[in-house]
C-alpha cells in the first residue's frame, strides 16, 4: 500500500471523531466522550516528529470550527468541566508515548528538540523543503478537484460550481456559511501556499513558531483538513440550492453526487491504493511478498546480534526498496531493522552525522576511510539487494537521486564496491546477498588509544569533521574524542593530533538486558580507562559501577582478540520490565560530566580512580534512563484505560443513547 | 484636519460611476490573467484594495462578488482544459480564491 495507513484515518477517522464530538457538545452525554477516547487509543497514531503532523493539522483547526459553530451557530453552551475532564484523561490514556516524547522535545539537542527550537535547522529542514516542494502547489488543482482518471478531469468544475452556487444563493443569513467559508479559506492557503509573493513570505515566518516545521510538506499535511471544510461547505452548498431552487437544485446535487463518484472511481476502486510508484518505470505499490526474502529475514534475524547492517542500494532518505513477487515494490522504513531487529543504514538520514562524508568517500574511491567509516559506525554487515527491479533503470531517480550522484548508478557497481571493501559473502539467496566485513568493532568496549580531533568543520550536521579518514593508526580499537573534553580525559597530551596511547584496556563481558539497558563485567582493571558505547549518543545515557558478579550467562562471541566477549543469546530475551532501572534510581551514577561524545555521534565514559576504587574488576551497567518515562507513562495510560473501560461500561448500562441518536 | 467631507465625496464619487469602476477593474483582473506575463503583487493587492474599496463605497452585496467568483472560476476551469496549470489557470485561480476572501468578509459584516 502507497503509505495507506498514513492518509486513511485521516479520510475516515479525524471525520468521525469530529462527528462524535459536535453529538457530545449538543447531547452533553459523557459517552460519546468515551468513544472518542476509545476510538484514540485503538487507532491513534503517535505524536513523534514523523506522525503528528496529520494530527496537529486535523484537531486544532476542527476544533475550533467546532466550538465557533456550536457558540456561533447553534447557540449552545459548551461543557467546558466535561471537556477539561475528557482532556485530562485524553493525556493520561496516551502518556504511554507522548511523555517520552515530550522529555526528547525538552532535551537540548535532542532530534525534536533541535527541530522544534533551532533556527538553522529551522532554515536547513524547514524552510528549505518548504522552497524546493513550492512549485508543486497549484491553486488551480485545488479548487477543481480533477479526478485522478484523466478522461473524468472535466467533471472537476462541478464540485466548486456548487460551493460558488450555494454562496451567491443563500437565504438564510445564518452564521455558518461565512464560518465554514472562512475555514475553507484558511486551508486553502495553508494547503496552497503559493498564493503571491507576500502570500509566500508571510507563509514562512510561520516557520519560526516552535514546531511548524513539521508542515514542511504542506500540501500531504493539510490536504485531508482542507478537504474535511471542502466537504462541509459543499453540504451547506447542496442544501441552499436544493431549498432555493427545488426541483432543479435536487436534479443538479444528484448530478453533482454522480460526477463526484465518478471523479473518485480510482479511489473506490482501490486503484489509487496501488499507483505506479512515483520516480520508477511502471513499477506499482502493493506487493506480493517474496517468500524467499522472509528467509532472509529470518537469516539476518539469526545473525550475531552485535554490529549493524549496511544496506545497500542506499537511497536518499532512509528507506529501503524491496521488490514483490509481482511488479511492486515496498519503499519504507527499512525491514532489516523493523522486521528482523537488526539496526540497519538503508539510507541518508540513517547514517548521520557521516552522509556527506560517506558519499565523499565513494566518490573519491577511499576504500580504507570507508572501512574505518564503518568500524566506528558498528557496521558489520553489508546486505545487497541486486535485483534489477529495485534500482538500475527502473529506479532512475526518487528514492536514489540524490545517492547516485555518488554511488555507483548499476547493481554491478554496487558489488564491485563491496568487494574492494575486502567484504566476504556469507549468505546468498536470489538476488539477496549479505557481506560481512573483515573488521568491526563491537558495541562496548575500551580503547587502547585515542586521537583528539578539533570539530572545526561548521556544518548544520555537526561533528562530521573528516576525523578519521587520514588516520594513519593501525590500531582497531581505536576512538575520537572532541578535544573539548581533554578536561574530562585529564590527559597532559591530549591537545595534540598524534594518538595517545591508554595505559588501561580491561577486557568486558558484555550481557544486553534490553535495548535500554547493557552490563558489562570490566576485568584486569589497571588504571583508569575508556568504555566507548556506540550507541547514538544521548544524555540520557547513564553508567552506574558495581561490584563485579558472576552472572552464569555464556559469552558465545569474542571480539578483539578476547578483549570483549559477549552473550549473544540475551538479545533474543529482551526484559521488557527490567527491575534494575528503578534500583538504579537510588545509585550513585557516574557523573555526567565524565560522559562524552566519541567517534562524533557515540557515548564514552572516563571511568577513573574514584570510580575503580582499587577493584580489578567490576560491573559497568549502561542504562537509558529516558526509558523510566515509558514506564511511567504505560502505568500512568494503563490506569487511564481502566477507568474509560469503566466508565463506557457503566454509561452502556446506565445511559444508553438509541441507535436513533447515534 | 477632518477627512470625512473627503471620504464622503470619494464614496459619492465612486457610488456615481459604480459601472465604471466595476469595468475597470474587471478589465485590469483579465489583463493581468491574459495580457501581462509574470506575476506582481502590486497590482494584484492595488486592484484587490481598489475593488475592497469600491465594495465599501457602494455596499455592493456578497452576492454580486460571489457572481463574479463564478465567472473567475469558468475562466480558470476552461484554462485548466486548454493549458493545464498554466500560468494563466493559476494567475485565474489566486484572483478567484482573493474574490471569495473578499465575498467571506462581505458575508460576516452582513
Amino acid at each position: 500500500m502507497n503509505n495507506a495507513l498514513l492518509s486513511h484515518d485521516q479520510v475516515f477517522l479525524n471525520p468521525l471523531l469530529f462527528y462524535l464530538m459536535l453529538r457530545f457538545v449538543q447531547s452533553r452525554r459523557w459517552i460519546f466522550l468515551a468513544y472518542i477516547l476509545g476510538i484514540t487509543v485503538l487507532f491513534s497514531g503517535n505524536f513523534s516528529w514523523f506522525s503528528a503532523p496529520p494530527l496537529f493539522a486535523f484537531f486544532p483547526l476542527a476544533g475550533l470550527f467546532l466550538l465557533l459553530y456550536v457558540r456561533v451557530v447553534l447557540k449552545v453552551r459548551i461543557p467546558w468541566k466535561m471537556l477539561g475532564l475528557g482532556f485530562v484523561l485524553f493525556l493520561g490514556l496516551h502518556a504511554f508515548h507522548y511523555l517520552p516524547e515530550v522529555k526528547s522535545l525538552l532535551s537540548p539537542g535532542s532530534y525534536t528538540n533541535v527541530r522544534f527550537f533551532d533556527r538553522e535547522a529551522i532554515i536547513h529542514e524547514g524552510l528549505q523543503y518548504f522552497t524546493g516542494v513550492l512549485p508543486l502547489a497549484k491553486a488551480s488543482i485545488n479548487i477543481l478537484f480533477p479526478s485522478a482518471s484523466k478522461p473524468l478531469a472535466p467533471l472537476a468544475i462541478f464540485v466548486p460550481l456548487t460551493l460558488l452556487l450555494g454562496a451567491c444563493l443563500r437565504k438564510k443569513k445564518h452564521a455558518d456559511l461565512p464560518l465554514i467559508m472562512s475555514f475553507f479559506g484558511i486551508t486553502y492557503f495553508l494547503v496552497t501556499a503559493n498564493i503571491t509573493h507576500i502570500g509566500v513570505e508571510a507563509y514562512k515566518r510561520l516557520f519560526y513558531i516552535p514546531g511548524f516545521s513539521m508542515f514542511r510538506n504542506f500540501i500531504g499535511q493539510w490536504q485531508f483538513v482542507f478537504n474535511f471544510f471542502t466537504a462541509i461547505f459543499l453540504g451547506l452548498a447542496a442544501e441552499q440550492l436544493m431549498v432555493r431552487l427545488r426541483k432543479v437544485g435536487v436534479y443538479f446535487i444528484s448530478f453533482v453526487l454522480v460526477s463526484i463518484i465518478a471523479g473518485a472511481w480510482p479511489f473506490l476502486s482501490g486503484d489509487l491504493a496501488n499507483p505506479v510508484r512515483w520516480g520508477s518505470k511502471g513499477v506499482r505499490t502493493a506487493i506480493v511478498m517474496d517468500p524467499e526474502y522472509m528467509e532472509v529475514l529470518d537469516y539476518i534475524r539469526a545473525l550475531p546480534s552485535d554490529g549493524k547492517m549496511l544496506t545497500l542500494p542506499f537511497s536518499d532518505w532512509g528507506a529501503q526498496v524491496v521488490h514483490g513477487l509481482n511488479n511492486a515494490v515496498y519503499v519504507g522504513p527499512s525491514t532489516v531493522s523493523y522486521l528482523a531487529g537488526k539496526p540497519d543504514f538503508s539510507g541518508y538520514q540513517m547514517i548521520a552525522p557521516f552522509p556527506e562524508l560517506f558519499f565523499r568517500l565513494v566518490r573519491e574511491k577511499n576504500y580504507g576511510a570507508l572501512r574505518r567509516l564503518f568500524r566506528l559506525l558498528n557496521i558489520r554487515y553489508v546486505f545487497h539487494n541486486s535485483a534489477e527491479n529495485v534500482y538500475d533503470d527502473v529506479f532512475p531517480q526518487f528514492p536514489y537521486t540524490y545517492a547516485r550522484q555518488s554511488l555507483p548508478g548499476t547493481q554491478e557497481g554496487m558489488t564491485d564496491l563491496i568487494r574492494k571493501l575486502d567484504a566476504k559473502k556469507i549468505y546468498s539467496r536470489k538476488s539477496y546477498d549479505i557481506y560481512e566485513l573483515p573488521d568491526f568493532l563491537p558495541i562496548a568496549f575500551t580503547p587502547t588509544s585515542i586521537t583528539f580531533y578539533e570539530n572545526s568543520v561548521d556544518d548544520w550536521y555537526g561533528q562530521t569533521a573528516s576525523f578519521f579518514i587520514n588516520d594513519p593508526s593501525k590500531e582497531l580499537r581505536h576512538v575520537y574524542i572532541d578535544k573539548k573534553a581533554c578536561g574530562v580525559l585529564d590527559q597532559p597530551s591530549c591537545k595534540t593530533d598524534v594518538p595517545i596511547a591508554l595505559q588501561s584496556a580491561p577486557k568486558l563481558t558484555v550481557t544486553r538486558v534490553n535495548p535500554t539497558h547493557y552490563t558489562i563485567r570490566v576485568a584486569d582493571i589497571a588504571a583508569p580507562f575508556v568504555l566507548s558505547f556506540l550507541g547514538g549518543y544521548d544524555a540520557a545515557w547513564t553508567a552506574y559501577v558495581s561490584e563485579a558478579h558472576e552472572d552464569g550467562n555464556a559469552y558465545d562471541q569474542t571480539y578483539l582478540d578476547g578483549g570483549v566477549k559477549e552473550n549473544t543469546a540475551s538479545y533474543a530475551t529482551d526484559t521488557f520490565f527490567d527491575s534494575y532501572l528503578f534500583t538504579s534510581l537510588r545509585q550513585a551514577a557516574i557523573p555526567s560530566s565524565q560522559h562524552m561524545l566519541v567517534n562524533g555521534y557515540a557515548n564514552g565514559w572516563y571511568i577513573t580512580g574514584q570510580d575503580i576504587a582499587g577493584r580489578d574488576a567490576m560491573t559497568v551497567a549502561l542504562i537509558m534512563r529516558d526509558q523510566l518515562y515509558v514506564l511511567a507513562g504505560l502505568a500512568l495510560s494503563s490506569v487511564c484505560l481502566f477507568v474509560l473501560i469503566a466508565s463506557i461500561l457503566f454509561g452502556i448500562i446506565r445511559n444508553r443513547p438509541s441507535a436513533k441518536e447515534i | 484636519m477632518n477627512i470625512r467631507p473627503y471620504v464622503s465625496r470619494v464614496r459619492t464619487l465612486l457610488k456615481e460611476n459604480n459601472n465604471v469602476v466595476i469595468t475597470v477593474l474587471s478589465c485590469m483582473v483579465l489583463a493581468d490573467i491574459f495580457m501581462i506575463p509574470g506575476t506582481s503583487d502590486l497590482r494584484t493587492y492595488g486592484t484587490l484594495t481598489a475593488y475592497a474599496v469600491d465594495t465599501w463605497a457602494v455596499k455592493r452585496k456578497s452576492r454580486t462578488t460571489f457572481i463574479g467568483c463564478l465567472v473567475l472560476l469558468l475562466v480558470m476551469y476552461v484554462l485548466y482544459l486548454a493549458t493545464g496549470t498554466s500560468e494563466q489557470t493559476e494567475k485565474t485561480a489566486v484572483w478567484l480564491f482573493f474574490s471569495l476572501l473578499v465575498g467571506v468578509i462581505q458575508l460576516w459584516r452582513e
